[in-house]
């Protein structure tokens, strides 16, 4: 019998030369984050608390910060989980699904629109104010303050819970409803031996994950903060840097954010759960359980998906209406529309193009190295870092690191294009990182024993087989882009807006007609460029 | 002549296997035995999906042990998951033949001989299982390997499906002159093909 030593390969020869591009990129995601920390970091000075702004100012917004993001927190999951209940029970009807598959739309939808959205139903002069004055009642009280942002993050954040609630309900088995309709199970029974714990597993990640959202919120706040009291983080950095022309402070409190953001990525890192951003599986069957259909249960579904209904569709039904017409023709008359729109698709199909490839070369390198048996986390934290290292302490961070050798404000369109890329880079990785592994997993033996290796495997087994996912990247990736108004608040100017800046800025001009037709333009080209990704891709799968 | 000579292998901590014999070119051979005893580790150790501790594999005497799966003279056809779900059942054999096969009637003739005549321009999801083997077997008969692996392959196929598979098969293997290897856990299968058989036990 011959003794066989195993040949001695290198993880390069196992894992690809695919996956050196991704620890390549990965290393360079780790330089950039570094320097702009590094940066942030050198411009900190203790003397930037002084000078009219205390160390408890400073502490009243982190304070403040952190209690809006927990409570928006909180309250999306309580909106969330009744109406995903709801929604399982209900999966055969037609609002119920409708829910499910518009569930995407607020994520992608600029914070911008969200918010002009919301003014028009729930502000001073909304439609719920109209019918309480033609009902002879005091209108609603201004919406600006902490319960505008309250009210705009749950409408933000509870259809993206929404979105994972249904997907890990989907992940009970058959078995179980059936066993539990066998049992004649009453709601609260089946709630607690088979919801609750598949649900349970979801939320501390769920929870961390809006929270950080809601935590680096801006141009809500912006937009319905209403005043100083009512201030983040996120828009203190910018106002020290674009008003205070405070340099130190914005530093100062860019490491603060970037602190508390580092931990709360790290909770998220520890409770992993169904990912986000897969497609929920509402399709597949569930046996409809004994009582369900009784008319209390019945009732109740239906109140809380008319409910959850409104409070997703009226503001969107307020934009149109209050958009459409005069306000538009005059808006497409402007110089400026025309530049910022163009502004804004180049920038959203160069940042979403290169967020999804890079988010693609990481995965890949991710799924080879982890068939080779290498250790992958430090690809993971690669990314991960720019979910902590949030746009403004980023843009803040590349600000300081350019403004000694280069002129920040020409080189504003690479940077903005390079931050949302960078911002939008976890949410793509997500996506793709999951599928990747996926497919190796059934593809590898199958592609090796047939020889289709390399540029061919690629070329006709990989990329087909992860189009709609790829498409479903790019186009959130893009949509996220589109609708940024965190990097172009810092790098924007006269010469160069984007939509959702100009839109900003007609608000503050206090001309609301515009100001909705510009949503609604803005948000009629999130769904175009996010549409028109997923179909291309669909055709490409086709081949 | 395939030959397995003498090969052993054990993941860690785990069983350690030996196997040693030789399949004539036009022959097939049976492996059979309980769950657990190595049945599909012997068929990754030939293609090249697992490699051997000791001993070596040949094929008419040229020694391929160190050859990676590609470049082996094997095709394998294994229990399930062995298309590609979003390419047709025409595209899927197409793939994986070289591009100087230039014979676009072999494929329709392997789909007619094996009772799947009209599933071309079909997706995998739009098959049954069974069919969706039977594309897999046209696809390792037509890639034109000298030694074909079937791991369970025909295992989710009713009776007289299959024995019209094992009828295909037996007629094939001969005329190409194919060592076979199946992996089987139904006697009835052995039995049927008149075979060779290889009994593993722990």
């Amino acid at each position: 019998m011959a003794n066989r030593p195993q040949p001695v390969k290198s993880v390069w020869q196992v894992a690809g030369t695919g996956a050196l591009a991704g620890v390549a990129l990965a290393g360079t995601l780790f330089a950039l984050a570094f320097a702009a920390i590094a940066a942030l970091l050198m411009a900190t000075q203790a003397s930037a608390i002084t000078g009219g702004l205390s160390f408890n100012y400073i502490l009243h917004v982190t304070g403040f910060t952190l209690f809006q993001a927990l409570l928006s927190a909180v309250l999306s999951l309580l909106v969330a989980i009744p109406v995903a209940l709801s929604c399982w029970r209900r999966q055969r009807q037609w609002n119920a699904r409708l829910l499910v598959t518009v569930s995407f739309l607020p994520f992608v939808m600029p914070t911008t629109v969200a918010a002009t959205g919301l003014i028009g139903v729930w502000g001073q002069k909304g439609f719920v104010s109209d019918i309480l004055q033609a009902f002879g009642m005091a209108p609603l009280p201004p919406i600006y303050g902490l319960g505008g942002v309250l009210l705009a993050h749950v409408f933000l954040n509870a259809p993206l819970m929404l979105r994972v609630l249904t997907g890990a309900l989907a992940g009970i088995p058959t078995s179980q409803w059936r066993l539990s309709s066998q049992w004649g199970l009453g709601p609260l029974q089946r709630f607690h031996l088979i919801e609750w714990p598949a649900i349970r597993r979801v939320i501390p990640g769920l929870l961390a994950l809006v929270f950080l959202v809601c935590f680096t919120s801006f141009s809500l706040v912006l937009m319905l903060g209403g005043g100083p009291s009512v201030t983040t983080l996120e828009v203190s950095i910018y106002t020290a840097l674009r008003f205070d022309f405070n340099l130190p402070l914005a530093a100062l409190l860019s490491c603060f954010q970037l602190g508390i953001c580092s931990l709360v990525v790290l909770i998220l890192a520890v409770f992993t759960g169904p990912s986000w951003a897969s497609l929920p599986d509402l399709y597949r069957a569930c046996p409809e359980q004994l009582g369900d259909s009784s008319l209390p249960v019945k009732s109740v579904d239906g109140l809380i998906l008319a409910l959850f209904c409104g409070l997703i569709f009226l503001p969107l039904l307020a934009l149109l209406v209050r958009g459409i017409g005069p306000h538009i023709v005059s808006v497409i008359q402007w110089p400026a529309f025309y530049r910022a729109a163009l502004n804004s698709i180049f920038i959203a199909l160069g940042s979403g193009f290169l967020a999804t490839l890079c988010a693609f070369t990481l995965a890949h390198a991710r799924t080879r190295l982890t068939v080779a048996g290498t250790p992958v986390a430090g690809l993971d934290i690669a990314v991960s870092l720019y979910l902590a290292v949030s746009a403004i302490v980023l843009g803040t961070g590349l600000f300081i690191l350019l403004r000694g050798i280069a002129d920040v404000f020409f080189m504003a369109p690479a940077l903005v294009m390079l931050a949302n890329m960078l911002v939008a880079l976890p949410f793509a990785y997500r996506v793709l990182e999951g599928r990747m592994a996926g497919l190796a997993k059934s593809h590898d033996r199958l592609c090796d024993g047939l020889g289709i290796r390399g540029w061919r495997r690629l070329r006709y087994i990989t990329l087909p087989a992860m189009a709609p996912e790829i498409g479903y990247a790019s186009g959130l990736a893009s949509a996220l882009s589109l609708g940024d108004m965190t990097v172009i608040a810092l790098f924007g100017s006269q010469q160069f807006q984007t939509l959702p800046w100009l839109l900003y800025q007609t608000m503050a001009r206090y001309r609301a007609g515009e100001a909705a037709a510009l949503a609604v333009i803005l948000l009629i080209l999130t769904l175009v460029l996010f549409t028109s990704h997923t179909l291309i891709a669909r055709r490409f799968r086709r081949g | 002549m395939l030959e397995v000579k003498n090969i052993y292998f054990q993941r860690e901590n785990q069983h350690e296997f030996t196997y040693d014999f030789t399949l004539e070119a036009g022959a097939i051979l049976a492996v059979q035995g309980p769950s657990g005893v190595g049945k599909t580790t012997l068929l990754d150790l030939i293609a090249g999906f697992e490699a051997p501790q000791r001993g070596g594999i040949a094929w008419h005497g040229q020694d391929f042990t160190s050859l990676p799966p590609w470049e082996r003279p094997i095709t394998t056809v294994f229990q399930n998951d062995n298309l590609f779900a979003h390419l047709t059942c025409r595209q899927n054999i197409e793939i994986a033949l070289p591009s100087s096969f230039k014979d676009p009637q072999a494929v329709d003739e392997g789909f007619r001989q094996l009772g799947i005549d009209g599933l071309q321009n079909r997706l995998p999801a739009e098959i049954s299982g069974g069919q969706q083997q039977r594309v897999a077997l046209v696809r390792a008969l037509l890639r034109d390997k000298p030694v074909l692996l079937l791991d369970e392959s025909f295992s989710a196929l009713d009776w007289p499906t299959r024995q019209g598979c094992f009828d295909a098969l037996q007629s094939l293997a001969k005329d190409r002159a194919m060592a076979v290897l199946i992996v089987s856990h139904d006697e009835r299968d052995s039995t049927y093909l008149d075979c060779e058989r290889l009994a593993l036990t722990i």
